[in-house]
């Protein structure tokens, strides 16, 4: 999709200097090659601005039509400022998200810290700004993954569903092709994500200050938050599942996308997430198939050969080139029998 | 029947249309041509453009496509080398004025233009003389001389022929006729 390009160089940059600087370092004291990756770390964080998404997003973020916003803070949902302190409670639908990015452990095996720490942050400020995007809410950080929120007192239920499934979808696009291609260059195994989203209805989610004084956070208590974190890990690689409140509010168009999780695993246990035979509430977990969710998405293109770009409108400095579309054109000759 | 939408998209990824489409796949499948619709009319309904009133797309030369009935085919491949080029080119030709690779003439003069460019057969004596010989099963060996004459059959016309013998005997019988009709 192109649209993580500037992610990847930064990536990039730190694994070529961390290459560079076993060769080059290796002559040096301790404290110099300290003085000089404490300088590698910083100049490259530097181009991961923590405000501001990287040109190759933002030109995304303008197709879209939105400007994201970087005033969030974490364990502090906007739409629930007004818990912050008190005892109050309050109720309120919400879509959790869980992404986590495995794999990345296995870094420490080839890179120095340094590298990893640009490598892992980099990739997480990429789901944070994709997270931004489409509207979401990052509510904590759980090592190299996330835990977001979708949805708040201005936006529908099934908005907020749709978006956080055109966040995901987006994103583990860029981990599994994209990203995935750089670490293949360079001899890494897989990092991929596993991703589990649910929503609770008004009625299953209760907002409240957790923990106390400055230790706290505004944050949710809901079987459907839970439930989306043990999604997460019913996720096959690069995976998304989802629960059944999240196939209530999908298009019927979309419906075709959701499969139960037994389907895959070919054991029924794994059909619900949860359990409750005494009320009979048996809830319904689904592989959710993001790529072709993403592929009928209007900010898409799938041209037949597979690939997914975004829908370019725009041109940022660069014409089209009708030639580029001439050697396709060339495979017909249309012919007409009037 | 398959239907949906078809986005154009060029080599370095730039977005040029979506066309709205359909595609009737007949029970024959895969032994059979499936008829593709355009239902967004993008396209302008004119002759030109290789489109009929109702959005009905000529892909390609009949000949090319009647083939798919005999060797049977594949729905992607048939997307991937017969509907996606079409509109593309379709694409190309609003931006230019021109398609990519030329056009066939309307109607049988493009039949005589597909056996001339693309066969080889240049007259519309010898398309006779080659569609007689092969309906009646009386083609040379390919050691002999060619049937236009001019050398030995297995370096001049036989690949042409060998092409031609497996389509479908009666759109050889048409096309025999429309020679005919052609030389008066």
């Amino acid at each position: 999709m192109k649209i993580y390009n500037d992610y990847l160089e930064t990536i990039k940059s730190a694994i070529e200097r961390d290459k560079r600087g076993k060769s080059y370092f290796s002559g040096l004291s301790e404290s110099e090659t300290k003085f000089e990756k404490g300088i590698k770390a910083m100049e490259l964080k530097r181009k991961v601005p923590e405000d501001k998404l990287l040109p190759s997003l933002e030109e995304f973020a303008d197709e879209l039509g939105v400007q994201p916003k970087f005033d969030q803070q974490l364990g502090m949902h906007p739409d629930f400022v007004h818990l912050k302190h008190t005892n109050n409670i309050e109720k309120h639908y919400i879509v959790s998200g869980f992404i986590d990015i495995k794999g990345s452990t296995r870094l420490f095996a080839k890179y120095d810290p340094e590298t990893v720490l640009i490598i892992t942050s980099t990739i997480q400020q990429a789901a944070i700004h994709t997270c931004l995007i489409f509207g979401g809410y990052v509510h904590r950080l759980h090592g190299d993954g996330l835990f977001v929120y979708f949805g708040g007192k201005d936006i529908d239920v099934s908005t907020a569903v749709n978006k956080a499934l055109q966040c995901v979808s987006v994103f583990t696009y860029f981990v599994k092709n994209d990203l995935k291609k750089l670490f293949e260059e360079q001899g890494i195994d897989k990092i991929f994500t596993r991703i589990g989203i649910d929503l609770g209805y008004d009625k299953d989610v209760v907002w409240s200050m957790a923990g106390i004084g400055e230790t706290s956070e505004i944050t949710t208590c809901s079987l459907h938050t839970s439930l989306a974190s043990k999604m997460q890990s019913s996720a096959e690689s690069n995976g998304v599942v989802v629960g059944k409140n999240v196939k209530e509010n999908l298009s019927e168009r979309n419906n075709d996308l959701l499969s139960a999780v037994s389907i895959r695993t070919q054991d029924e246990k794994d059909r619900y997430i949860f359990r409750d035979a005494d009320s009979g509430f048996f809830y319904t977990q689904y592989d959710f198939n993001w790529l072709q969710f993403l592929k009928r998405q209007d900010f898409i293109v799938s041209p037949p050969e597979g690939e997914v770009w975004i829908k370019r409108t725009q041109h940022r400095g660069r014409e089209k080139n009708i030639e580029d579309l001439a050697s396709t054109a060339s495979l017909n000759k249309p012919y007409f029998n009037g | 029947m398959i239907y949906g939408d078809m986005d154009i998209c060029g080599n370095m990824g730039s977005y040029w249309e979506t066309f709205n489409i359909e595609i009737f796949v007949p029970d024959t499948y895969p032994f059979c041509v499936p008829r593709v619709w355009e239902k967004s009319q993008v396209i302008k309904r004119n002759y030109d453009f290789h489109i009929d009133k109702h959005g009905g797309c000529c892909l390609d030369i009949e000949h090319r496509l009647v083939i798919y009935k005999v060797i049977g085919m594949n729905i992607e491949e048939f997307v991937m080398k017969k509907v996606y080029p079409f509109f593309v080119n379709q694409v190309y030709r609003k931006r230019t004025g021109d398609y990519a690779n030329g056009e066939y003439l309307h109607g049988f003069d493009g039949v005589a233009q597909y056996y001339r460019e693309d066969l080889g057969i240049l007259t519309s004596k010898l398309a006779m003389e080659i569609i007689q010989k092969i309906l009646d099963n009386d083609l040379p060996e390919r050691n002999e001389l060619c049937i236009c004459g001019e050398g030995k059959y297995k370096n001049c016309h036989c690949r042409s022929v060998e092409y031609l013998s497996r389509l479908p005997e009666a759109r050889l019988k048409e096309d025999l006729v429309g020679f005919k009709k052609l030389v008066g």
